[in-house]
């Protein structure tokens, strides 16, 4: 099997992009752009123009979708390498591969996703002491737990930018998990937070609901997020047994 | 110590103390193991080098139920096998349910290392083919919809099977490394002002860590690390400070010669060891070496790659995941930590008495 893989290259932030095709042949119907990465930069190629291709730098880990370091532009969408198979991803047999454009480039398909982690820290989104979790929102917190910070959201948003003052929904997702356990102690101080960072920003597109690599039922937690932190319902995130999340 | 960013090539100086948490040593065996790729054991080696000692180098653990997708091992969680899923061979041509058999008070729910082992065995067997299958088919569509809907989404994601359909082709992979750097009850390593916490460290699990069990040293240790370092006052700027790797990013290591090494090192290190399998791979390892020049950076793998298959020729016994076919049976005298040490370029091992209270 065949792809051409385009692939935006970069030596640092400061140098003028190009876009290198390579020719990549692969065995397996399962192989994922983020295998093909791997295996050039391992084995090394020329790109069709019969140039050696030097080492693309992108970032990866667990390589089966459960840590997000990976997120990319697969053909204009954002989505994890990992979770690209070449085979389903091609169109007219081309896969184009380049950085997210939200935030800056640090090399090739290389983005500094710092300010989500900064923007996190501003919200205070931890636990500031012990908490017990009641087990009827266990469900919908495992659901926010999946959000790997990948930032696939923030790309697609139509409201985020990296300087904003709206934090996205990956930032909802980690406040969903806390607001689910918030202790009485941080409740007046997070809300605001939340607020401000999330519900007021947020222009509901929902455009980030099928992108997800993790699948998560934005909406839902996202309903009840809003109903705990801004309509102070006590009993947002409690599903009752009967009821399905 | 001077840190630099791998992805933006930042150096930045810190000072004080330093807590390494840089995960199983995964990179040793490139694209066979389960864990992440950028725990590439890199930082193992280079310290090991400078003196560092490890603790029970010996010491992988393999999961029974792991399949091969793009690049990689991809763990199937034990939860499969908890809710039901059931193990077997083709012996003859007909399902053989070996655990079940074997094992008839846990059948499929054994440790990780009897199950691996058992799976091993039966592969070798000249009435079977070599491939052992996770059969989940009869497991409920509740336990689908609200226990395992993760798990079937990866196996149809990255295997294109239904495991409600068909049963699953599973084989044992490296899933864990018990040993690693040496630490004390604080997390102390064996040089001052380094401490060590998580995989990358040898603590807690001894030769066999139980399912779910990494949380201990991931949570627990990393908090006692913690508390150790914010209430050490000592001056630690008089501390030596281990020398870190300050290439520029084009300076990777050599894919090829590593994957030479992990193919040296499973034919030492599989589930069943002996000691002439380990002789061999010594052997090979030094061959590799003596083959060319290496950079420092290659030079510390092979290093630490020669402690590991050291301290299994070593422990003379079999203990949890290390399993010798000439020394079947655990021997109490063992009982006690593999000690790796690089000294005057030498890699040393010795076995130190586990403290009181463990003994």
């Amino acid at each position: 099997m065949k792809v051409e893989l385009q692939i935006l290259r970069r030596a640092n932030a400061g140098d003028t992009p190009r876009l290198q095709k390579i020719l990549y042949e692969y065995k397996d119907a399962q192989t994922t752009a983020a295998f093909a990465l791997h295996d050039i930069n391992e084995n090394g190629c020329t790109d069709i123009d019969g140039e050696p291709v030097a080492k693309i730098r992108w970032m990866c880990s667990c390589m089966q979708k459960k840590c997000g370091a990976c997120a990319m532009l697969v053909n204009g969408i954002p989505g994890l390498a990992c979770d690209t198979i070449l085979t389903e991803a091609a169109q007219n047999g081309v896969v184009r591969l380049e950085p997210l454009r939200k935030f800056p480039v640090i090399a090739d398909l290389i983005v500094d996703r710092t300010v989500m982690m900064e923007n996190l820290k501003m919200m205070r989104a931890w636990l500031a002491e012990a908490t017990k979790a009641d087990e009827t929102v266990g469900e919908l917190t495992y659901d926010a737990s999946r959000c790997l910070q990948c930032g696939c959201c923030l790309e697609i948003c139509p409201n985020f930018c990296a300087e904003s003052s709206f934090f996205g929904m990956s930032a909802a997702m980690s406040s969903s998990r806390l607001l689910s356990v918030l202790p009485e102690s941080q409740k007046k101080e997070f809300f605001r937070a939340y607020r401000i960072h999330f519900y007021e920003g947020c222009g509901k597109s929902l455009a980030c609901r099928n992108i997800c690599p993790a699948g998560i039922d934005i909406e839902r937690l996202l309903v009840n997020s809003n109903a705990a932190a801004v309509w102070k319902r006590q009993k947002a995130f409690h599903v009752r047994k009967e009821e399905k999340p | 110590m001077r840190i630099r960013d791998s992805y933006t090539g930042e150096i930045t100086d810190y000072s004080g103390l330093t807590i390494i948490c840089s995960g199983g040593m995964n990179g040793v065996f490139p694209g066979m193991t389960t864990g992440t790729s950028q725990n590439s054991g890199h930082v193992t080696a280079t310290l090991f080098a400078q003196g560092v000692q490890l603790g029970n180098p010996e010491m992988l653990q393999y999961h029974p139920t792991t399949i091969g997708i793009s690049g990689k091992r991809c763990l199937v969680t034990e939860a499969a096998r908890g809710e039901g899923g059931r193990l077997y061979i083709l012996r003859g041509g007909k399902p053989w349910y070996f655990m079940e058999e074997l094992y008839p008070e846990l059948g499929n729910l054994m440790p990780r290392d009897v199950v691996a082992r058992e799976m091993f065995f039966v592969r070798q067997r000249k009435d079977s083919e070599n491939q052992v299958y996770l059969d989940l088919t009869g497991l409920s569509s509740e336990t689908w919809q609200h226990r395992l809907s993760d798990l079937r989404a990866e196996l149809l994601h990255y295997l294109g099977k239904d495991p409600r359909n068909e049963p699953i082709p599973v084989h044992e992979g490296i899933h864990y490394f018990m040993g690693g750097i040496d630490v004390d009850i604080q997390h102390r390593t064996s040089m001052s002002g380094l401490l060590a916490a998580g995989e990358c460290c040898c603590q807690y699990h001894g030769a066999n860590r139980l399912g779910g069990n990494s949380m201990l040293g991931a949570i627990y240790g990393g908090k006692i690390a913690a508390d150790t370092a914010a209430n050490d006052d000592s001056a630690a700027e008089n501390a030596p400070q281990p020398v870190t790797d300050n290439e520029p990013y084009a300076a990777e290591d050599d894919a090829k010669c590593i994957r030479d090494i992990s193919h040296i090192l499973l034919g030492g290190l599989g589930i069943v060891r002996d000691a002439e399998t380990l002789r061999q791979a010594l052997q090979s390892l030094h061959q590799l070496w003596n083959s060319r020049e290496y950079p420092v950076r290659m030079r510390n793998r092979f290093i630490l790659a020669e402690a590991m298959l050291l301290a299994a020729a070593a422990r003379k016994e079999s203990r949890g995941a290390h399993y010798r076919s000439d020394f079947p049976q655990t021997d109490p005298s063992f009982r006690k930590t593999t000690v790796a040490v690089c000294e005057n370029g030498g890699v040393q091992i010795r076995f130190r008495d586990l403290p009181e209270e463990e003994a």
